[in-house]
This record gives structure tokens, sequence and C-alpha cells, in this order.
């Protein structure tokens, strides 16, 4: 299809292009495919934004809460700005909503002492479900550090096979930004990036399907935990440790570029040598 | 409005972001936006003027290394012509092949030219290259020296770059520098760039600007060559090493911050138990 191809290609492109720009990045290539721009946001992983409600609690606006230019808080299940005829979960999918949030709030203290985090539903055509499961922490303006932030992106595919077995297939992003303004020995230094990984697992439910609800939250909680847990550790090796190692073959510190021919050099007499 | 027409103004409008998204993309990589840049657009190639206008404006803003049999030329925005490249060292004027970064011709051309300037340019010309032979990649790295002006009045222009490009390995790096100086000041700024996309897109981009004070002798070339090369190296080596500083502090200034590997008791979160107490409490 004609539309994957070119939305593909877009995707292709901003994997290229500085993640610090990525709202204008979109914003340049869906004007170029005006038609599928819509498909393209949806596809694209950003920094989370924040939003609130008339009372001032905040909530997190993403993709999967967003209808028009309005976001539905996950406390109050309203839009705001208030839209009309715009979408909502199901009932039943309401009453799940709310007990992962109260679960998921507590994962979110466990491991991020702070921050604000989002779970959203709705209902698909499949007959089964989607949840994304959203947090954004925020790092404080200190010790140098201008801007610092993680955003979790993490989406759950919820299918049955009609008996009892459930699939869970979820797809986690981590968005990472850290920006300093001006340090005297760097001047202005910024990495921001994204890392993704997918899972999928499957269970048989509880006999009698009792507590669906909850054995749901439970098995999505866990698939969320691991799959963000392993990115935290990507966090040195990958995100930074990477940009750095790329730096440092690009130009070596004094006498570091010699001391590696030496090196090398005795590796290839000594290979010879010894085969 | 006929066909042609409304061609036209599409093309233009393309034009804009084609030139955004070609000026922001990693050296290394620009061929390959460009390909998907034709694939979403439609009905045209990587030879069209608007591609490779902005493959051109690529290629001088990030120091792109050209190479011919037995001379090289980096493309910059100083030495940049209508359709060539002006190398005042051998006064001669070329044309390029932005894609595959070949000379394609040479011709010689008459250039303004002073023999004080040109022994001081030689002689940097020279400490450069062992500069680069010390310190940078050799896969791809390069400099250019330029002047104007005259003895009294003159600007030099220097530019050092060196490109990591490893694409079946997802990563791609660029450290460019530029520099000007007169009889008393020497002025650099630098770009040092990182991109990393197996499994997702993370990238560095820093940037820092340097001033110096500095005394030309004209009449001790070599001396003054040395002691310029010597201060832009002295420059870039505290940058570095102010690197490798900041990149050691991050754990405790930045990743401490952001999320706990695990909990502070010391297991990870026991979902059953809460599951259950938090949905309780909800009912009430």
């Amino acid at each position: 299809m004609e539309s994957k191809e070119k939305i593909l290609s877009c995707l292709n492109i901003l994997k290229r292009l500085p993640p610090t720009q990525i709202q204008k990045n979109a914003t340049a290539l869906a004007s170029l495919i005006p038609d599928y721009a819509e498909e393209l946001y949806q596809k694209i992983d950003k920094p989370l934004d924040i939003g609130q409600d008339e009372k001032g609690n905040q909530f997190i606006q993403s993709e999967f809460n967003r209808d028009g230019d309005s976001f539905r808080s996950h406390l109050t299940n309203q839009y705001y700005p208030s839209i009309d005829d715009a979408v909502y979960p199901s009932e039943a999918l309401r009453k799940l909503e709310l007990k992962a949030n109260a679960v998921f709030e507590e994962y979110r203290r466990l491991y991020y002492e702070g921050g604000l985090s989002s779970c959203y539903f709705w209902d698909k055509e499949d007959g089964g479900f989607a949840t994304a499961w959203l947090i954004r922490k925020n790092v404080e303006k200190s010790k140098g550090i201008e801007d610092g932030s993680w955003s979790s992106i993490n989406v759950i595919d919820i299918k049955t096979d009609g008996k009892s077995k459930w699939t869970y297939k979820i797809t986690t992003s981590v968005v990472l930004e850290m920006n300093i303004i001006q340090n005297q020995d760097v001047g202005k230094f910024n990495i921001t990036g994204t890392l993704t990984k997918q899972k999928e697992e499957s269970y048989d439910a509880p006999a009698g399907n009792k507590d669906l609800e909850l054995f749901h939250i439970m098995k999505i909680g866990t698939l969320v935990e691991d799959v963000e847990s392993y990115l935290r550790s990507q966090l040195d090796s990958v995100y930074f440790g990477k940009t750095k190692d790329i730096v440092f073959q690009t130009r070596f510190n004094e006498g570091e570029k010699h001391f590696i021919q030496q090196r090398q050099g005795l590796a290839g007499e000594f290979k010879q040598k010894y085969g | 409005m006929n066909q042609g027409e409304e061609e036209v103004t599409e093309l233009q409008q393309y034009e804009k972001v084609v030139k955004y998204i070609v000026k922001n993309t990693p050296f290394g990589q620009a061929n390959l936006v460009i390909k998907d840049l034709c694939k979403i657009i439609g009905n045209i190639n990587p030879q069209h003027p608007i591609m490779l206008q902005a493959l051109r404006d690529h290629n001088e803003e990030h120091l792109a290394l050209i190479k011919g049999q037995n001379t090289q030329i980096l493309t910059s925005v100083l030495n940049s012509q209508e359709d060539f490249y002006v190398d005042q060292k051998n006064n001669e004027t070329i044309q390029v092949d932005h894609e595959k970064l070949e000379i394609i011709s040479r011709s010689q051309v008459e250039l303004p030219s002073d023999p004080e300037l040109n022994t001081l340019r030689d002689a940097l010309e020279q400490q450069l290259n062992l500069y680069l032979s010390q310190q940078f990649n050799d896969k791809v790295c390069g400099a250019y020296v330029m002047y104007q002006g005259d003895v009294s009045d003159f600007t030099f222009y220097l530019g050092i770059t060196a490109k990591t490009i490893n694409l079946p390995n997802f990563f791609c790096g660029s450290w460019i520098s530029t520099w000007e100086f007169t009889k008393t000041q020497l002025k650099g700024d630098l770009r040092v760039q990182a991109h990393y996309y197996e499994d997702g897109n993370v990238q560095l981009k820093n940037v820092n600007t340097f001033s110096e004070g500095i005394n030309v002798d004209l009449s001790a070339a070599s001396e003054s060559a040395k002691q310029i090369v010597h201060t832009i190296s002295k420059l870039e080596n505290k940058h570095q090493s102010g690197m490798d500083n900041l990149y050691n502090s991050m754990p405790d200034i930045f990743f401490k911050a952001m999320r706990r590997p695990l909990p502070i008791t010391g297991t990870k979160m026991n979902w059953n138990e809460n599951v259950h107490k938090l949905v309780a409490n909800l009912k009430q």
C-alpha cells in the first residue's frame, strides 16, 4: 500500500533527524503527506506533555487520549478543552482504567519517587482492547542541568483467543532529554533520544475468569516493569555511553591515538609470531 | 492554474521542507534521506535540482571531504561559488559530485595572492595535517586554510573536521571546527555530533565557541603556524576532556534522579498484593 510505504519513509527519516526537534520534524514531514498526517503522528515517540483539569489536577497528554485538539483526563474522564462528540472508553473499560491508574501510581511512586503517571484504555474493533501506561519525570534544574526529563510510553495490545488464553503485546519507548545550557568547559551540550523495546507474553486466565480485571492489571504491570527496567539499564551504556564512544573514536585525546596504534602494532606482531 | 503551474508551486513548498530535513541530517546519511524524500514526494529523483541543492548545502555545512586522484578539498560556505569551489593554494576552481563526494574537474584560475601570506598558509596547512594525523580518525578527516586581505590587514580561515560513518552498525559522528584569526585574535566555533540509531534514535549535539589573543609574526611563518595550531589543539583538548568529565558525572547528576533500578525495598513491586489492596481502597 502506497500510504504505508510513505509513512515508513517518514519514520526512517525521523530516526535520523535530531530528536530535540521531533515536533518540528514531524510537522515538516506531515506537510509532505497531509492525507496521512494523523497516522504519522500516532507512530511518533516524543516527550509527554502535561495538561490540567479545572481544579488544576494534572494528567498526561498523548496520542492515546487525544481527540482533535483536546485531551481526556484519566482522573475526570473529561476532555480539556471540552468538546462535544468525543471518543470515550466503554463503561467496563473505564472501570478497569480507574483501577489500573490506582495501581500504576504505586508503581510510579516506588520506582520514580515523583513524576506523573496516567493510564488510558480504549476498545478495539477486533474485540480486544489496548492501553497506554505513561510516565513523565523531570529532573530539577540543578548541577548545571537546564532541562532533563524521562517519558515512558508503554502501549499494550490485549487479545484473547476466545477461550482462556490472553496475549499481551507491549511496545515501550523511553524518551530522554538532557540539556546543559552553558558549561564553561564544553559549552552547550544536549543528549536526547528514544529507545524502544517490544515483548509479548500469553497467559491462561484464572479459572472461571475470576477477578479478570485484576489479572489484566497484574500481567500488564509486570510487563511494563520488566521492559522499563531493561531500558533503564540501557541508559548508561546505550543512551550516553554510545554517544561518548562515537565522539572518542572520531577524535582522540592527546597521545591516545599513538598508544592505540602501538598496541595494535604489538597485537599484529604477536599474531604473526604465535598465530 | 494549469497542471504545469500547479506542479511548480507544490515543488516550491516541498523545497523548504527538503532543505530543512537534509540540513539537519547527520553527515553520512544524507543520500539515504534524499532517497526516502523522493519516495514520499513521488515523481522526483535524487538528481532533481531541489535535491542536489539541499545536498550541496548539507555538504558545505558539514565540511564534506571531496576526493580526487591526488588531491582533496573540503567544501565550505567560504570557498563556494555558483557551481564550483575555489582552491586558493593551487589556483584552481573545482567542480564536484556531491553524491559521490568526488572531484569531477579542475581548471586553472588566476587568484589574488601574497607571497608572505602564502608562506604562512602553507606552514599552517603542514601543521594542521600533522595535528590531524596525531589526534583524528584517519578515515575521513581533513583541514583547509584560506586567507583574505593583504599583509597589513589579513584574516585567515581554518577548518578542521573528522567524521565517523558506520551505517551497518547504526552510528555516525562528526567533529567540525572552524576558526579565523587576524594579527591579534583567534576565534573558533566547534560542533560535535553523534548519532546512534539501533532500536531508536539517540543524538548528542554539543557546540562551543573559543576566543584567544595571539600575535602573528609574518616574518616567522613556521613558528607562528606552530603556535596557532598548538593553541587550537590546546583548546580542543580542553573541550574534549571537559566532555569526558561530564560523561563521568552523568550517573550522579542525571541517572540517579530519573528512575531507580529497583524500589528502595530492594525488591520488585509485588503486583498481586498491591492490586488487591489498592483496588479495595478504591471501592471505599
